[in-house]
């Protein structure tokens, strides 16, 4: 690339090290509840952002229904803690085969549609799960959702008084998901996803398969945001389906990704880190009272980002541009 | 049969093959082989049926009759991208790059069909990338080239399959007197390794020049077939195509 050898070796080399390395101690350092709380947010969404990313950056369809995979996730989990008393570690797991099972249904119901026919498909399968989970209510406690108590520090349930242990788990869901979609970038199937993204006639006649291509993609990124969901619950100890199930997450999920960066590795991180701080900002400011003003924050940056910076904000950092493939 | 019929059987064959749409037949019965190594020229006026024709081999659309085969495999279940990995590439008409990706990334994605090795692949992408003259423009993206070039990466990209047989639809649209002669080098040279090449052309000097059988057809039928010698003389085809634009060319 055009940059010289030695703004390579200070920025792109040494850097990410070094904020690893001070976000691995913060908590130690700084061990302030409410700041932990809100990096336990920006952890959480970047990793939906990525997850998000892979179907929805990547391949470039856009799901508005993300948030139904992230229920998936977190009813299974919570539910399974509440009545039987399964650790949260273990209650992932039937909710993650759902999520891949419902995306491969999902993948080959709507992907023959394309641009905004898939779009309000995807919508109205996040609003057709949020009002099952409404519906059944004496499985799902309908609108009141399910209330996990505390009793407790007990590692075996992932329950924890301090918020330490928390970080470092979101800390590590959120490496789990930036592994996936880098293996994903990196690879043939990274550039088959971006070929659909593309032109999916051209891509066909280059041998892609495209029903197999995006259901898989499809695939990993509900199973992603499954996991996340299942942490969701263990983390806020509540769940109902306006939160987890509703369309301002799935909407939230996407913005994490677009105004950071579609289609990179590292995008929805730069995406949370503005998202995540600006709602708390925009919650201290105007409190509960005014609880929509978050909204009009985020349609504020998203015009501003689709504006003057379609690419999304990693472009703007130092070496970001690399983050997408130079091909 | 006896199984010498295997001989002059072709690599391609359509067999009656028959495409309506709404009302209107855009392919009718058609019936006609491609052979292993030769280059055949498919011609007509506009609307004759050509690119359906391409469209029905590809598997884009389903034929409403007839079978397509392809080294004695039925092409009628496979999905497009199936009749590629079983070694059919085409180029499109209008051209469909992959926009913001640049040549390179292009004609990578066409070699990642057959190794999923990137090196390996890129190596691949860098010698087809010269062959077809894109080797300036490398690293320039996909909607930046001119027309020209963009037809060139069509067939580059096609090539990056490695393909046992090539369906080119109007490759030469737009190109130089000069530029053609280059593309007919290119197509020769193609020919001579062992591609089978279908080539749909309304430059009628490329195509009389370069085919070694053409087939024509005019409203879906097809109404002659022979060597370009003889297509050129056919009376029906003088009518039908020829009397209108290229007697002056003979």
């Amino acid at each position: 690339m055009s940059t010289s050898p030695e703004e390579q070796f200070s920025w792109t080399r040494y850097t990410p090290w070094i904020l690893l390395a001070i976000i691995l101690v913060f908590p130690f350092i700084l061990p302030s509840r409410y700041l932990l709380r809100t990096l336990v947010n920006i952890f959480f969404f970047a990793a939906l952002g990525c997850a998000w990313n892979i179907i929805g950056g990547y391949a470039g369809q856009l799901s508005l229904g993300h948030s139904a995979f992230v229920a998936m996730g977190a009813y299974p989990t919570g539910l399974l803690l509440l009545y039987y008393n399964v650790p949260p570690w273990i209650g992932f797991i039937p909710g993650i085969v759902v999520a891949v099972v419902v995306a491969f249904l999902l993948g080959h119901l709507v992907f023959g549609l394309r641009g905004p026919y898939l779009a309000l498909s995807t919508l109205a399968f996040g609003e057709i799960v949020r009002i099952l989970l409404l519906h059944f209510r004496d499985q799902t406690g309908g609108s009141l959702g399910v209330t996990i108590p505390f009793r407790g520090t007990d590692a075996w349930k992932l329950q924890f008084a301090s918020e330490q242990p928390y970080y470092y788990i979101c800390l590590a869901l959120l490496g789990v998901c930036l592994y996936v979609t880098y293996r994903v970038h990196s690879s043939r199937m990274g550039y088959y996803l971006q070929a659909i993204k593309e032109n999916q006639d051209a891509a066909e006649n280059l041998g892609i398969n495209l029903a197999g291509s995006k259901v898989k993609a499809l695939m990993i990124s509900a199973a992603l945001t499954a996991l996340l969901g299942a942490f969701y619950v263990a983390y806020f100890y509540y769940i109902d389906p306006d939160s987890v199930a509703g369309s301002d997450l799935s909407i939230k999920i996407l913005l994490v990704a677009i105004i950071g960066g579609v289609g990179t590795v590292w995008g929805p991180i730069v995406g949370a880190c503005i998202l995540v701080p600006l709602t708390e900002i925009s919650n201290y400011l105007f409190g509960g009272g005014r609880a929509g003003a978050s909204l009009i924050i985020y349609a504020i940056i998203l015009i501003i980002v689709v504006l003057f910076s379609p690419r999304g904000l990693i472009t703007l950092l130092p070496g970001g541009a690399r983050s997408y493939r130079s091909e | 049969m006896a199984p010498t019929g295997t001989l002059d059987q072709g690599i391609l064959e359509l067999s009656k093959v028959t495409k309506v749409f709404g009302g209107l037949t855009a392919v009718d019965s058609v019936s006609f082989s491609v052979r292993k190594g030769e280059i055949l020229g498919l011609i007509g006026p506009n609307g004759a049926g050509k690119s359906t024709v391409v469209g029905l081999v590809m598997g884009v659309s389903k034929p409403n009759s007839g079978d397509i085969f392809f080294r004695g495999e039925n092409l009628a279940h496979l999905k497009p991208h199936q009749v590629v990995e079983r070694g059919i590439c085409r180029t499109f008409q209008v051209e469909k790059p992959l926009l913001n990706m640049t040549v390179t990334g292009n004609v990578l994605i066409g070699a990642l069909l057959r190794t999923p090795d990137r090196e390996e692949a890129l190596k691949q992408t860098r010698e087809i990338t010269e062959r077809v003259h894109l080797g300036h423009v490398a690293h320039v993206l996909a909607k930046n080239l001119t027309v020209q070039d963009r037809k060139r990466l069509e067939l580059a990209r096609s090539l990056a399959t490695r393909p046992t047989m090539l369906l080119l639809d109007e490759v030469m649209a737009g190109l130089t007197p000069k530029e053609i002669d280059q593309s007919l080098d290119l197509l020769r040279r193609l020919r001579d390794e062992g591609l089978t090449i279908l080539i749909i052309e309304h430059v009628m000097r490329a195509i009389m020049n370069i085919s070694d059988r053409i087939v024509v057809l005019d409203y879906g039928k097809k109404i002659a077939e022979g060597g370009p010698r003889d297509i050129a003389h056919d009376p029906a085809v003088v009518e039908a195509y020829l009397g209108k634009k290229g007697t002056r060319h003979g």
